[in-house]
C-alpha cells in the first residue's frame, strides 16, 4: 500500500515536470510580459529595459526554465510582480480563503446530492424522481456563473438580504478580535458561493447514486436478504446505501479538484478574494510567476486528489487492491 | 495593478503626473528662434477663456452647462454625530472586480488602490493649489532659487506620526535615499526625470557615497536644500514634479539594516503595519478587500469628526444596489459614466452626486508614421514608407470631422461627457483654451466635401472611394478593450463607411490591453495594418505635451513630427517658458499645429461623478490650497445620523 | 456433415431498434427529440436567410436598448442598438457549430486513441494511459482563460482548437475501456487467428460494435461542450462578437441594469441554452440506455 502511494508519487514527478514545460513553453509565446503593465509616460522605456535585464527576462528560456526549478526545489517559487512580494506569501494569503470556500461547497454538495439522490434511486419513476432529475439536468444545464448572479442579487442585501455583498470577512468585525464573531461571520459570507459551486456539481452525484441504488436493488445478495425476511429498511441502509456510496466516497478527490476549478468563476462573481481571482488577475496583469504556479498547485492537487479517491477506495472496499 | 490607462473604465485609475521630458538637460538648450509663421486661422486676442465679445470655446460651454447639473459642494442638513456616537463610521465604498496588493510604503507602491489606502492615513508636507502648483498650506513650502538650480523646503509646523515621533525633512531625505539606493525594487516614477539632476546622486546611486551630496539639511531638520546640476524645467513646479512624500526613517531604518532595501517591499513595516502621519490610523487589513481605519486624534490638523473609515471593496454590479440600501455612506473614487445609467433608471433619492472635471483625455489617432531607431540610441518618429492615404491631410481631415461623437456621449456615457474642441484639456490647462481655437466637430457634408474637393470623387465597385490614383483604399482601426469601446467601435466604422472610406476593425474586436500595449502602443508590429487607432490617458497637473506627443516617445500614437511641432515643444520646456505670456503664445501654437496637421481628434472632456448619501455632511469636491484629497476630505466629513439613508 | 462456417458471435439487437424501443418508453425524451429537431432546422434555415437580408453587426446607439414593445421587433435590441431576435438566431448557430467541432475532433483523437491503446494492450497501453494521465492533469478552464486571454486575435479555430485540446481524454478512456473488453471476446480472437490484419480488425471489426458507446457518448458530449463554451464565453473569455455565441448573449446578464430591466437581452439566450442542452442530455440518455443493458427501464 505504501509502496503504491510512493510509486505514484514518484509517477507524478515526471508528468509535472512535462507540465511544467508546456506551461513554461505557453507562458514564453504570449505577447507581453510582467512590466508590461508599468508603461507609462512618466517612466522612460530604458528604465524598464533596464528593469528587465536586471531581472533577467531576456536570458534564453531554457535558462530561466532551469533557474525556476532550481527556485522551486529549494522552496522559492518566484516573485509576484503585481503583489509585490514572493508567490508564496500571496498565494498563502488566498488559498486558506479557498480552502475553506471548498470545504463548505463540499459540505453542500455531498448534504443535498446524497438525500435527493436516495430519494430519486428509492421512488424510481415516480414524480419525485422525475422532479429530481430535472434539477439534476437543469442544475447541469444552468452555467454556474449564472447561478452565483442570481444568487447574488436575491439574497445579498440589495435582495432579500440574508447575505453579504461579498468578500471573505467584514473589516470591523474583523477589528472587534472576538473569534467567535469572526468565524460565523466568515462563513455568512461563505455560503453563499460555496452554495452556487455546489448546486453545480450536484448532478453527477444524484445520478450515480440513483443508478447505483436501482442496479442493487435487483442484485443477486439483495434479492436473498429480501427472501430471508430482513427488513427492507435495513436492506437499504446496510447493503443498498453503503454500497453505493463507496464510489462516491471515493470520489472525493477529484470532487475536491472540481470545487477548486469552479472556485475560479464563483470567486469573480462574489469578489471572493481566494486563488481563483488571484489567477485571473495575474493572467490579465501577466504575472506569469503566479500564473505558473498555480497551474503548476493544481495539477498536483489533482494528481493527488485521484491518489486520495484510491486510497479511500481500497479503506472502504476491500475487493478492491490497488496494484 | 500596475499603472494602467483605461478612461471611463470600471477599474481604478491611477492619476499619474505627465511631467515633460524635456530634451536632455545637459546639453546646451537651443535659443529658441522666433516662432514659425502659422496660417492665421482664427487666432485668439484675449488673455483666457473670454474674448472680448464674451464668446467662449463652444466646448466649454458645453462642458460647463454639463458642471452646472451637479453640484461640487453638498448642503446636507443636520449635525454631526460626536465622537464616540453609536454609527459614526463613515463607510467608503470602492467599485472594482479587483483586489488591493496590499504594499502601502509609497516609494514601493505605483498600485493606484495601494497609494490610495496610504495617502488616507498620511497628510501633506506640501500642499498643492488649485491651479496644479505647489501651495503653502502644508506642514512645509518649497521655493525655487531664482535660477531654478536649486529649491528649498522649509518646515513650518509640528506633526507627529502614528507612534508620537515627530516628523522632521530627515524623513523626506531617508525617501530620497531609498528611492535611489542600489536594490530599490520600485519603480522610479514620478519626478523620475529629476533624480538625475540632483548633485551627487550618481555617487550614491552606485554606492560609492552613502549620502547625497546634492542634498543638505539644516535648522534642526526643518530646512532641506536640493541642489541640481543643471537648470529645473518648468515642469518642475507642478505637483508631482518633485518628490515630496514621506517616510517614516525610524520606523523603516531599522528594517533596512536587517533585511536589505531588496526585501523591504516583503517586510509588514511597509504593508499593513505601515506608519503614517496622517488623520487616519489603519486599524485592520482585510488582505486584498477592506481597510478599518481608526480616527487620529493626534492630527496636527485637528481630528477628524467620524471616529472610523471603512474602506471597500465591492464588486462593480452591486456598487450602485449597495449605495440604495444605505450600506456605504460615499463612493470612494469616481463612478464611471456607465453607472448613471443604473443610476437614472431607480432614480434613487437617499444619495446625491458631487462632480468634478475628469482628468481622463483620449484622442484617435492617426498613425502617419512609425518608430525608427535613430541611431544614437533612441527612436525617433519617421513617416511611413509605404505611402499609405492616411498620410494624405484632407483625409484625416475628414476622417475627424465624420466621427458623431455627441451620440457616443449621450447614449454610451450617458451625457457625462461632451467632445472635445482643443487638443488640451479643460482639466489642466482651461486657461490656455482660447475662444476662437479651430478645433474638429462633426459634419459628415463637410467631411464630405473635404474629400470630393481633394479629388477622391471616383467609387469602386463596393461604393468606397479610390485613392487618387485609382486603387482602392482600406484603414484598418484598433481599439483597446474597455466598456466604451466595446459598444462603440462599429459605429466609428459606421461614420466612416458613411463618407466613403473603407475602415475596417482590426482582429475583427477590441483587443486586450497588454497586447494592444505590445503591440500598437509600444512597437510598430501592427503599423503596417492599422491606420486609425483610439486611447485614452489619465492627465497630470502639467499639460506639457512632451509625454504624448515627443519625437521619441512611443506614446506619440500617431508617430508624427516635424520641425514646427519640435520647435513648439521645445518653447513650452525651455527656460523662457516661465514667462507666463511667452508659454501661453507656445500653447496657442500648439493648439493651431494640431488642428492644421490633424495627426490626432481629441476625443471628450468629461466630468466624474462621486456618489455621497444624505447623510454625510461637508462634503465637497472643490479645490483649495489646504488638506484636499481622499484624506483631507473624510477627515472633514461628518454624519448627521446613526444610520444612513435608504433609498 | 455439415459445413463449418465461422460465424460471427451473436450480435445484440440493432442499436437503432433499441434507441427506439427505449425512446418509446420515454414520453419526455420524445418531446425533447422532437424539441431538438425542430430548433436545430429553424435556426440552420434561418441563419443563412437572416445574414444575407440584414447586417447584423450594425450598431445604432440611437435605438440602443428598447424593449420588445418599443421596438416592434419580437426581442428588443440591446446597448448597441442591435436587433436581438436575429441575433439569436446566429449566435446559436455559432454555439452549435462550435460544440458539434470541438466534440467531432475530441472523439476523432479520442476513439483512435482508445482503440489502438485498448487493442494492443501491454505496455503500449500502459505508456499510452500514462500520456492520458498527465493530459489530464492540467487544469485545463486555467489554461483555456490563459490563451484565450493573451492571444492577439481570437479566432473560432484557435477556440475549437484549444477546446478539443482538452477535451479527448475523456473518450480516449472511454473506448480503451471498450476495446479492453471487447479485445477477449470471440469474434475478435476468431479474426486474430485467422490472420487478419490487426488494422482490420479494429476498424472492420471492433469498431461497429463500439458504435453505440460511441453515439451515446457523442451526444452527451455534445451538451456538455455547448455547457463548457457557454461558460467560458460567459466570464469574457470567449470569442468576440463577430463570432458572438449564445455565451455572449447570456453574458448581457452581468450588468445589474440588463438583468434587472432587460430581460430581453439575455433571458432568451439562457432559455435557449438551458433547453437544447436539457433535450440532448435527455435523448443521450435514452441512448445510453439503448447501448448499456444495465441500464435499461424494462
Amino acid at each position: 500500500m505504501t509502496k503504491t502511494i510512493i510509486r505514484r508519487l514518484l509517477i507524478m514527478i515526471p508528468q509535472l515536470i512535462v507540465i511544467s514545460l508546456f506551461i513554461f513553453f505557453l507562458a514564453e509565446n504570449m505577447p507581453g510580459d510582467a512590466l508590461t503593465g508599468l508603461i507609462s509616460p512618466d517612466i522612460h522605456p530604458s528604465e524598464i529595459e533596464a528593469m528587465r535585464e536586471a531581472l533577467g527576462f531576456n536570458r534564453p528560456w531554457p535558462e530561466r526554465y532551469l533557474e525556476w526549478i532550481f527556485g522551486v526545489l529549494q522552496g522559492d517559487f518566484g516573485w509576484s510582480f503585481q503583489h509585490v512580494q514572493p508567490v508564496i506569501n500571496i498565494v498563502g494569503e488566498r488559498l486558506a480563503n479557498t480552502v475553506w470556500l471548498g470545504i463548505v461547497a463540499l459540505f453542500f454538495q455531498y448534504s443535498i446530492a446524497i438525500p435527493l439522490g436516495v430519494l430519486a434511486g428509492k421512488n424510481l419513476g415516480k414524480p419525485i424522481d422525475r422532479i429530481i432529475v430535472v434539477y439534476s439536468f437543469l442544475s447541469l444545464a444552468m452555467p454556474t456563473i449564472l447561478m452565483g448572479i442570481i444568487m447574488l442579487f436575491w439574497l445579498s442585501p440589495v435582495g432579500w438580504g440574508w447575505f453579504p455583498l461579498g468578500g471573505s470577512v467584514n473589516a470591523i468585525v474583523l477589528s472587534s478580535g472576538d473569534p467567535v464573531a469572526i468565524f460565523f461571520n466568515r462563513l455568512h459570507h461563505l455560503i453563499l458561493p460555496a452554495l452556487s459551486i455546489a448546486l453545480a456539481s450536484t448532478a453527477g452525484i444524484i445520478f450515480y447514486l440513483r443508478s447505483n441504488i436501482v442496479e442493487r436493488r435487483n442484485s443477486d445478495y439483495v434479492t436473498l436478504a429480501r427472501s430471508k425476511g430482513v427488513p427492507e429498511r435495513v436492506i437499504f441502509g446496510k447493503h443498498i446505501f453503503r454500497n453505493s456510496l463507496i464510489p462516491i466516497a471515493s470520489d472525493i478527490g477529484i470532487a475536491i479538484v472540481g470545487v477548486l476549478t469552479g472556485s475560479i468563476l464563483i470567486e469573480r462573481i462574489f469578489n471572493f478574494p481566494g486563488i481563483g481571482q488571484l489567477f485571473l488577475t495575474s493572467i490579465t496583469q501577466r504575472d506569469f510567476a503566479v500564473a505558473n504556479f498555480l497551474i503548476m498547485f493544481l495539477s498536483m492537487l489533482s494528481v493527488i486528489g485521484v491518489l486520495i479517491s484510491d486510497i479511500v477506495l481500497t479503506l472502504v472496499d476491500p475487493r478492491i487492491r490497488i496494484k | 495593478m500596475k499603472s494602467l490607462f483605461k478612461k471611463g473604465s470600471i477599474t481604478v485609475a491611477s492619476i499619474l503626473f505627465l511631467v515633460a521630458c524635456g530634451g536632455s538637460p545637459s546639453e546646451p538648450q537651443p535659443d529658441p528662434a522666433e516662432p514659425p509663421a502659422i496660417s492665421d486661422i482664427g487666432a485668439g486676442q484675449g488673455t483666457g477663456q473670454v474674448d472680448e465679445q464674451g464668446n467662449i470655446n463652444p466646448g466649454l460651454v458645453a462642458l460647463d452647462l454639463l458642471l452646472g447639473r451637479f453640484p461640487q459642494t453638498l448642503n446636507n442638513p443636520g449635525t454631526p454625530l460626536e465622537r464616540g456616537a453609536p454609527g459614526n463610521i463613515l463607510r467608503g465604498l470602492v467599485a472594482t472586480n479587483n483586489t488591493f496588493p496590499g504594499l502601502f510604503e509609497r516609494t514601493l507602491s505605483t498600485e493606484a488602490m495601494d497609494t490610495q489606502i496610504a495617502t488616507i492615513q498620511d497628510s501633506m508636507l506640501i500642499t498643492i493649489a488649485p491651479d496644479n502648483t505647489f501651495g503653502t498650506a502644508g506642514l512645509a513650502t518649497i521655493t525655487f532659487g531664482p535660477d531654478q538650480t536649486w529649491v528649498e523646503i522649509n518646515q513650518h509646523h509640528e506633526a507627529n506620526w502614528h507612534d508620537g515621533t515627530p516628523v522632521t525633512l530627515y524623513d523626506l531625505y531617508f525617501a530620497y535615499k531609498l528611492i535611489n539606493s542600489p536594490g530599490y525594487t520600485g519603480v522610479r516614477n514620478v519626478a523620475l526625470h529629476f533624480w538625475h539632476l540632483i548633485e551627487g546622486i550618481e555617487e550614491f546611486r552606485s554606492g560609492e557615497s552613502d549620502t547625497i551630496s546634492g542634498v543638505t539639511l539644516s535648522n534642526n531638520n526643518r530646512t532641506m536644500r536640493i541642489q541640481f546640476t543643471d537648470q529645473l524645467p518648468p515642469s518642475a513646479m507642478f505637483a508631482g514634479g518633485i518628490w515630496t512624500t514621506l517616510s517614516p526613517a525610524h520606523w523603516l531604518q531599522p528594517v533596512i539594516d536587517e533585511v536589505g532595501v531588496a526585501e523591504l517591499a516583503n517586510h509588514p513595516r511597509a504593508r499593513a503595519e505601515i506608519l503614517g502621519w496622517g488623520p487616519w490610523i489603519i486599524e485592520t487589513v482585510v488582505p486584498g478587500e477592506s481597510v478599518l481605519f481608526r480616527a487620529n486624534d493626534n492630527y496636527w490638523r485637528g481630528a477628524p469628526l467620524a471616529d472610523y473609515l471603512l474602506w471597500e471593496i465591492v464588486p462593480d454590479s452591486l456598487a450602485l444596489a449597495s449605495l440604495r440600501e444605505g450600506l456605504y455612506d460615499f463612493t470612494v473614487q469616481f463612478l464611471p459614466a456607465t453607472f448613471f445609467e443604473e443610476h437614472l433608471l431607480f432614480n434613487a433619492t437617499n444619495y446625491q452626486i458631487a462632480a468634478q472635471l475628469a482628468p481622463g483625455f483620449g484622442f484617435l489617432y492617426f498613425r502617419v508614421g512609425t518608430m525608427e531607431d535613430d541611431g544614437e540610441g533612441g527612436i525617433v518618429a519617421t513617416p511611413r514608407s509605404d505611402n499609405h492615404p492616411i498620410q494624405n491631410l484632407d483625409i484625416r481631415r475628414a476622417l475627424a470631422h465624420a466621427v458623431d461623437l455627441q451620440l457616443k456621449a449621450d447614449t454610451i456615457q450617458n451625457g457625462l461627457s461632451v467632445p472635445a474642441r482643443s487638443i488640451l484639456s479643460p482639466f489642466n490647462a482651461r486657461h490656455y483654451i482660447e475662444p476662437d481655437i479651430p478645433s474638429f466637430y462633426f459634419d459628415l457634408d463637410l467631411a464630405n466635401q473635404i474629400l470630393d474637393d481633394a479629388g477622391f470623387t471616383e467609387r469602386g465597385a463596393d461604393g468606397f472611394r479610390l485613392n487618387l490614383d485609382g486603387t482602392p483604399m482600406t484603414f484598418g482601426f484598433a481599439l483597446n478593450q474597455n466598456t466604451f469601446n466595446e459598444q462603440a467601435w462599429s459605429t466609428y466604422i459606421q461614420n466612416w463607411h458613411a463618407i466613403g472610406l473603407n475602415v475596417s476593425l482590426y482582429t475583427g474586436d477590441v483587443i486586450e490591453w497588454t497586447t494592444f500595449v505590445d503591440n500598437v502602443l509600444n512597437s510598430d508590429n501592427w503599423s503596417e495594418d492599422i491606420h486609425i487607432m483610439q486611447s485614452n490617458w489619465n492627465l497630470g497637473a502639467n499639460p506639457a505635451p512632451h509625454g504624448l506627443w515627443g519625437a521619441d516617445t512611443t506614446f506619440n500614437m500617431s508617430r508624427h513630427t516635424s520641425p514646427e511641432m519640435q520647435n513648439i515643444l521645445d518653447r513650452i520646456n525651455s527656460p523662457q517658458a516661465w514667462d507666463p505670456e511667452f508659454l501661453r503664445q507656445a500653447y496657442l501654437d500648439w493648439q493651431l499645429y494640431m488642428y492644421n496637421n490633424a495627426v490626432a481628434r481629441p476625443m471628450f472632456w468629461g466630468i466624474q461623478t462621486f456618489y455621497v448619501n444624505n447623510r454625510v455632511l461637508n462634503y465637497s469636491t472643490e479645490r483649495f490650497d489646504g488638506d484636499f484629497g481622499v484624506s483631507g476630505l473624510t477627515k472633514r466629513l461628518g454624519l448627521s445620523q446613526e444610520q444612513a439613508f435608504v433609498n | 456433415m455439415q459445413n463449418l462456417e465461422i460465424v460471427d458471435s451473436q450480435k445484440p439487437d440493432g442499436f437503432f431498434k433499441l434507441f427506439i424501443k427505449e425512446l418509446k418508453h420515454d414520453k419526455l425524451a420524445i418531446i425533447c427529440a422532437v424539441l431538438l429537431i425542430f430548433i436545430i432546422l429553424f435556426i440552420y434555415i434561418a441563419a443563412p436567410i437572416i445574414n444575407s437580408q440584414m447586417n447584423i453587426m450594425q450598431a445604432n446607439l440611437a435605438n440602443q436598448n428598447r424593449s420588445p414593445e418599443q421596438s416592434g421587433s419580437l426581442l428588443g435590441t440591446d446597448d448597441t442598438g442591435r436587433y436581438i431576435a436575429p441575433f439569436l438566431v446566429l449566435a446559436a448557430r455559432n454555439s452549435l457549430n462550435i460544440a458539434f467541432s470541438v466534440t467531432f475532433f475530441a472523439f476523432i483523437i479520442g476513439v483512435l486513441i482508445g482503440l489502438f491503446s485498448g487493442f494492443y494492450g501491454g505496455t503500449f497501453d500502459n505508456i499510452v494511459m500514462r500520456i492520458v494521465d498527465t493530459w489530464t492533469m492540467i487544469p485545463f478552464l486555467m489554461v483555456i482563460i490563459a490563451v484565450m486571454s493573451i492571444v492577439g486575435e481570437r479566432t473560432p479555430p484557435l477556440f475549437i482548437f484549444i477546446l478539443t485540446l482538452f477535451g479527448w481524454m475523456g473518450r480516449a478512456r472511454l473506448i480503451r475501456a471498450a476495446a479492453l473488453q471487447q479485445k477477449n471476446l470471440d469474434y475478435i480472437q476468431g479474426s486474430k487467428t485467422l490472420g487478419t490484419p490487426n488494422i482490420i480488425i479494429i476498424f472492420r471489426e471492433m469498431f461497429p460494435n463500439l458504435l453505440d458507446i460511441i453515439v451515446a457518448n457523442f451526444v452527451i458530449t455534445m451538451a456538455a461542450s455547448i455547457g463548457i463554451e457557454t461558460g467560458i464565453t460567459i466570464i469574457g473569455f470567449g470569442l468576440g462578437v463577430e463570432h458572438a455565441t449564445l455565451g455572449t448573449l447570456i453574458s448581457n446578464s452581468l450588468h445589474p441594469v440588463n438583468l434587472q430591466f432587460r430581460w430581453w437581452t439575455w433571458l432568451p439566450a439562457f432559455i435557449l441554452v438551458v433547453t437544447i442542452m436539457l433535450c440532448i442530455n435527455f435523448i443521450g440518455n435514452v441512448l445510453q440506455r439503448a447501448a448499456d443493458p444495465k441500464q435499461r427501464l424494462q
